[in-house]
């Protein structure tokens, strides 16, 4: 038969679990959680794991509907104590200090007060508190946004945006996105300009019209999340319309803002075959495409017949975001002639597919079904034309 | 004016209690002590930022933890802020996963060592009252075993634990007598503020191996009516034409909605804690039922339907809601929907207390009536329309019926009958009765 090629499709698998190693750089993403006296938190210390799962049940089937790929984070908490008046400086003195560089949500019932104190070394920091109304203000200057959830509405309002943040996270740190923002912090960029740009493109949106919010008052001025602003309801799963506009914002925000530091060929070919994607396959996942586990490395893909893909200025007619879609699946005789009407035929008498085809948004929409059924693995490249 | 005292320590040390191997018990007591001491800190700032300065200065003055190497007793003037404390040591306990027990009585702890105790008495030798002066050696003959100030003295550097007062003496017997986890409180205290407080019962087994149900007073958890699960249609395949006969209604990708801010995290710790627990012994899971039912009795369970098809979720064009049961708490799902923790939980002794608060919690909930185990209220006698409305509860396609037939589909008839058994302020006899009117009224 002409499959001998498929066969032996060589992935590299990752030994070493990706969560929790040092190898995929800081791993745990940390809320703290402010305790105000009375009964519980107001986020659980232990509520990680549920809202890891959730998160990533919702970036599973748009790994498969938009090819972006997301990294599984490993969320954990830690409890507080509110005093009255807790600032940034005392929420950083009473945090164990391994934690306070990944720190990204500080959850209370009061708003932790930013007295003006200096960079407190936090990664980043959003304060959801409760209150009386349902808020996004811009925050002073450590803590990034100040949100506020309804004290009546606490549950629904406070895990929607809580998950939110980590899945806006979780999608931003995979291998595409980081590319392209690694090209960014190489070139002089910090990240507070990054968030300063984003909360930026958000405003526009809205204001054009192209997005809308679910805040009462919504002024983001050093972060914005793309994902609260995707969402139509506080219900914790994503629909395909929700999911869609998620990626939407995200791809139109680095066309519009990050276009110069697209991916040269060069850069995309190293991307491809040393970056790390969530495989697409069939087995285990109810059709939803992605299993769980570590995302793998495509190491085997040759360098040469990517150049012929990603370097045909046929196809990369504009710098622009593509997907490149690599047939890392065994088709079935019922579906080889369907793969090879979209890949190609390398040797049509033996009925061998090409396996690698670059798509753009509209032309990726016929291979989602094979995605979905693990045989082809999509990559989302941010390329300039050459 | 009364005094509230407390006294909260780990199972741990208790090898019947433990769920061995789990939990190191010198790392369980590190994190216990700072649980305790958060604990105080946190009703500490909480009376400063109310602005509280008679408490405050009670708090300095008496401590919140003034004894207890292990186990540590705690005191208090107010019950509520005795309940505040036992309620937010709970609540960070669980969320460490230890297990714990926490008593509550009126009384005083009394008064520091036994130098403090005794300083009467020596006071009394030199005075010339005979009477009390022979009332005073008798006391210090029958401690010390002399008389002699400087004897006494030695003795009292030699001894210098903490004495126990009346109140803690009996708070330590009823500790060691509640075999739960969660919190035992005196029925003392039922007339301060009932509402609070609701019947619960641990099942223990008496020497005979007997199962026997212990019942003793508990207080609830924060009751958030937005804290239900609900469940999503997966979008499964609908553009993809090819693959849409194969994908059947099995297929259907469902997700779970959990809220993270309610009780699904803390029930995923107290499972985990039971799960492990009954590794170590089969039995040791019978501590845990008086916890579930704790969060039985604080679950919101009015909301709870069953849809025989698939209806839009809210105002959504997209969004639909999986013909199943929807809007339920999470503890229902642990209960009576997850298969896996369903069969763990049928073989824990005395689980049907717990499964009973359930359906007691569901016909209270769909009558708008109060639980059978609330305390302190007098049930008014049902008129007419009361009646038709729970008549109503007992056919067919009702959802009292559906949840009573779902748990003994499940759970098997002999449940049922040790359901049917349970104390009447676990359940009261007309809920029994509608329970068993659905039960035999098979269609």
């Amino acid at each position: 038969m002409g499959f001998d090629k498929l066969k032996n499709l060589n992935l590299v698998k990752l030994k070493a679990r990706e969560r929790g190693s040092a190898k995929g750089g800081d791993v745990r993403r940390y809320y703290v959680t402010v305790h105000g006296g009375g009964d519980g938190l107001l986020l659980p210390a232990n509520a990680g794991t549920i809202l890891r799962d959730q998160a990533v049940a919702n970036l599973r089937p748009l790994r498969v509907e938009t090819g972006f790929d997301y990294a599984g984070l490993e969320i954990g908490g830690e409890s507080l104590n509110a005093a009255p008046g807790l600032d940034m400086a005392g929420v950083r003195a009473r945090m164990s200090p391994a934690n306070i560089c990944d720190t990204r949500i500080v959850v209370s019932h009061q708003a932790v007060l930013d007295g003006g104190t200096a960079e407190q070394g936090f990664g980043l920091v959003l304060n959801v508190s409760s209150g009386d109304s349902f808020d996004w203000r811009g925050g002073l200057s450590t803590v990034a946004a100040d949100i506020r959830v309804r004290k009546e509405l606490a549950g629904p309002q406070l895990s929607a945006v809580v998950l939110d943040i980590f899945q806006e996270l979780m999608l931003a740190q995979c291998a595409s996105i980081q590319s392209v923002l690694g090209k960014f912090t190489a070139s002089g960029g910090t990240a507070s300009d990054f968030y300063r740009a984003k909360a930026d493109f958000a405003n526009e949106q809205i204001a054009n019209g192209n997005a809308v919010t679910l805040f009462e008052g919504y002024a983001p001025d050093r972060y914005a999340s793309f994902a609260m602003l995707a969402r139509t309801d506080f219900s914790q799963s994503l629909d395909r319309d929700e999911r869609r506009r998620f990626a939407d914002l995200w791809r139109r925000f680095l066309e519009a803002r990050f276009a110069d530091h697209f991916l040269t060929v060069d850069e995309a070919i190293t991307l491809v075959r040393a970056g790390r994607f969530h495989r697409a396959r069939p087995e285990r996942t109810n059709g939803a495409g992605v299993p769980p586990g570590p995302r793998q490395i495509f190491g085997s893909i040759k360098e040469a017949k990517l150049r012929k893909v990603l370097g045909d200025r046929q196809s990369v007619l504009r710098t622009a975001s593509y997907i490149l879609c690599v047939l890392t699946g065994k088709p079935s005789i019922a579906d080889i002639g369907k793969v090879g009407a979209l890949f190609g035929w390398k040797n049509m008498a033996r009925q061998t597919p090409e396996r690698l085809r670059l798509c753009t948004d509209a032309s990726y929409q016929q291979m989602v079904p094979l995605v979905r059924r693990g045989l082809v693995t999509p990559m989302r490249l941010f390329l300039k034309a050459s | 004016m009364s005094e509230y005292i407390g006294v909260v320590d780990l199972t741990v040390r208790l090898s019947s209690m433990n769920p061995l191997g789990h939990i190191d018990v010198q790392d369980a007591n590190r994190r216990f002590e700072r649980v305790i001491v958060q604990s105080c800190k946190t009703m500490y700032d909480d009376a400063k930022g109310k602005g509280e300065t008679a408490t405050l200065a009670r708090y300095e003055a008496g401590g919140i933890v003034p004894q207890g190497a292990s186990e540590k007793l705690f005191h208090f003037e107010e019950y509520s802020q005795i309940i505040s404390f036992a309620r937010t040591v709970r609540s960070r306990l669980i969320a460490e996963r230890l297990p714990f027990k926490i008593c509550i009585s009126k009384g005083r702890l009394g008064s520091g060592n036994l130098r403090e105790k005794v300083a009467d008495a020596l006071g009394a030798l030199a005075s010339m009252d005979s009477d009390r002066q022979a009332a005073a050696e008798k006391v210090l003959l029958d401690l010390f075993n002399s008389v002699d100030p400087q004897e006494i003295d030695k003795l009292l550097q030699l001894y210098r634990a903490s004495s126990p007062s009346e109140s803690s003496v009996a708070l330590s017997t009823a500790m060691e007598g509640f075999k739960g986890f969660g919190i035992w409180i005196d029925t003392s205290l039922l007339d301060e503020r009932p509402v609070d407080l609701f019947v619960n019962y641990f099942p223990v087994r008496n020497v005979h191996r007997r199962l026997i149900n212990e019942r003793f007073l508990d207080c609830p958890f924060n009751c958030d009516p937005n804290d239900v699960v609900y469940t999503l249609m997966g979008d499964g395949e609908a553009d993809s034409g090819a693959r849409k006969a194969t994908v059947g209604k099995a297929q259907v990708s469902r997700r779970t909605n959990v809220l993270a801010s309610g009780h699904a995290a803390m029930i995923d710790s107290i499972l985990d804690l039971l799960k492990r627990s009954r590794k170590a012994g089969e039995e040791n899971a019978i501590y845990y039922v008086s916890l579930l039912t704790a969060i039985v009795r604080s679950s919101h369970f009015a909301k709870i339907e069953y849809l025989t098809k698939s209806k839009p979720f809210g105002t959504s064009r997209t969004k639909e809601l999986t013909a199943t049961w929807q809007n339920y708490p999470p503890i229902f799902q642990t209960l009576a929907l997850d298969q896996h923790n369903r069969a763990i939980l049928r073989k824990v002794p005395g689980i049907d207390l717990t499964l009973a608060a359930m359906i007691d919690q569901v016909h209270a909930a769909l009558t708008n009536e109060p639980a059978s185990s609330v305390v302190g209220v007098t049930r008014p006698a049902r008129d007419q329309t009361a009646r038709d409305f729970c008549d109503g509860m007992r056919e067919h396609d009702s959802i009292f019926g559906k949840i009573v037939r779902h748990i003994e589909a499940h759970y098997g008839e002999s449940m049922m009958r040790r359901i049917w058994a349970v104390p009447a302020d676990v359940m009261n006899e007309e809920r029994k009765r509608a329970m068993l009117e659905v039960m035999t009224d098979r269609q």
